[in-house]
């Protein structure tokens, strides 16, 4: 605010202080100030323009067979008959999140057997931690066709579904699935005649897509913000300590802990809140 | 400077010129550090949500606006403190900020959450080793004080002052 400077201390440093700041600098000045203030706000504006573009992807809001409303988790075998004592597994997932995919590799037959078999009641909490973090809604695109191929197929469809998007997850970080590839491998899951049209119909229109954009929201707000994170009978697993000293998993183990919902201190994870389900 | 003036005592000029030097470091200090703060978040407005929902504050409803809201917040007052417009009135939004991020560290640290504080993007849980919060609060610390010595002197040189 040159205006405001104090009085020079002589006359000499006065008639510098009045030449450097003539009347007309002062209009000039304003025209600046307004020029920067328009700036500014275009600034602002595009901010919030390109912040409003990023938005995830909508669709149908049809909530799956097997989840008991919006933001809640999805029973994957619902029509299979459980065991009395069967624990509840949550399993919380991004397909595109690639520690997903290798422990998907590593713990999935493991979680799928016990699934079919009726040892446990398998709750899935579909996230979209990639398009998040990294941008695009192909997450939230696969997990949606994902439970296409399940209101049409059953749990045994969804897991060979299940099992083509982890291996085939695209192989850098933030690239999408093919959309070809998402409808293509509903006929691989064993879909067919009309079933595969209404599971392909319920690809295009994204039926679950605001169902699957609730799940994340709600776990997000529940404290699950990462992923993968399995959860048994609420109480969040700490997946490293079912990796022996040989680096391999531990499958005898986890199957115990899955099957029995007996979870030791040192199989808990301790940074995650428990939840229920 | 002229030995006369000198004679004359401590120059009061000099004196006030550094005081705006020192104001215009505090002001393009707070200024590039909000408008990059600011700029990193406007890529993924959905993380920017999810850091804000990570401290475990406000209620659902908030955190959207909140999310969206505060980078473009931190853009507008980061440039008008790098132009030196208004500047007691944005370096006093800036010193709340800081002061609400310092609160927002402060309890998450002590109600024992792993968060990273999402200052600069990302943001969210991680692994409890990985929480930097006696840096994240010595930087937000030392960018209060900033504003608070530009909401105290807000005289500093090459401000373009307000319209």
């Amino acid at each position: 605010m040159p205006t405001e400077r104090t009085p020079p201390a002589n006359a000499r440093k006065a008639k510098i202080h009045a030449a450097g700041k003539p009347v007309a600098a002062k209009g000039s000045n304003r025209i600046m100030q307004l020029v920067a203030v328009v700036l500014v706000a275009i600034v602002a504006a595009v901010a919030l323009v390109v912040m409003t573009r990023h938005k995830p992807a909508t669709g149908g809001s049809a909530v799956p067979v097997g989840a008991a409303g919006m933001g809640e988790g999805w029973v994957a075998n619902a029509g299979v008959q459980l065991l009395g004592t069967a624990p509840t597994v949550s399993v919380y997932e991004d397909f595109r999140c690639p520690i997903c995919a290798v422990v998907e590799a590593s713990y999935g037959p493991t979680i799928e057997a016990a699934a079919k078999a009726g040892k446990i009641r398998l709750v899935y909490h579909f996230k979209t931690v990639i398009d998040i973090n990294l941008g695009g809604t192909s997450s939230q695109r696969a997990a949606n066709d994902a439970l296409c191929v399940a209101a049409q197929g059953g749990y045994s469809a969804f897991a060979r579904y299940h099992d083509l998007l982890f291996r085939n997850q695209p192989a850098k970080e933030g690239d999408s699935f093919p959309t070809a590839e998402l409808t293509g491998w509903a006929a691989t899951a064993g879909l067919t005649g009309t079933k595969l049209t209404a599971a392909t119909t319920c690809m295009v229109t994204g039926g679950y897509l605001s169902y699957v954009q609730s799940t994340e929201d709600s776990s997000a707000q529940a404290g699950v913000t990462g992923t993968p994170h399995i959860f048994v009978n609420g109480t969040p697993l700490n997946i490293s300590a079912y990796v022996t000293s040989a680096r391999q998993a531990d499958l005898t183990a986890f199957e115990r802990t899955i099957t029995t919902g007996t979870v030791s201190s040192a199989q808990t994870d301790t940074s995650l809140p428990t939840i229920k389900d | 400077m002229t030995t006369s003036e000198e004679l004359a005592g401590p120059s009061d000029a000099a004196r006030g010129r550094l005081l705006d030097g020192i104001g215009l470091l505090a002001r393009l200090t707070l200024g590039v550090v909000l408008l990059w703060a600011g700029l990193a978040k406007v890529p993924n407005p959905q993380a920017s949500v999810r850091a804000v929902q990570a401290y475990r504050i406000l209620p659902g409803g908030l955190t959207g606006p909140v999310g969206h809201g505060l980078p473009v917040l931190e853009i507008v007052v980061g440039l008008l403190l790098i132009l030196g417009m208004w500047t007691r009135l944005t370096a006093a939004v800036g010193l709340l900020l800081m002061v609400a991020f310092l609160a927002g560290i402060s309890q998450a640290w002590a109600r024992g959450l792993s968060i990273d504080c999402g200052c600069f993007g990302g943001g969210g849980l991680v692994a409890a080793s990985r929480t930097r919060y006696p840096l994240e609060l010595a930087r937000d610390t030392g960018l209060a004080l900033g504003g608070v010595w530009l909401v105290w002197r807000p005289r500093t040189l090459l401000a373009l002052g307000g319209p």
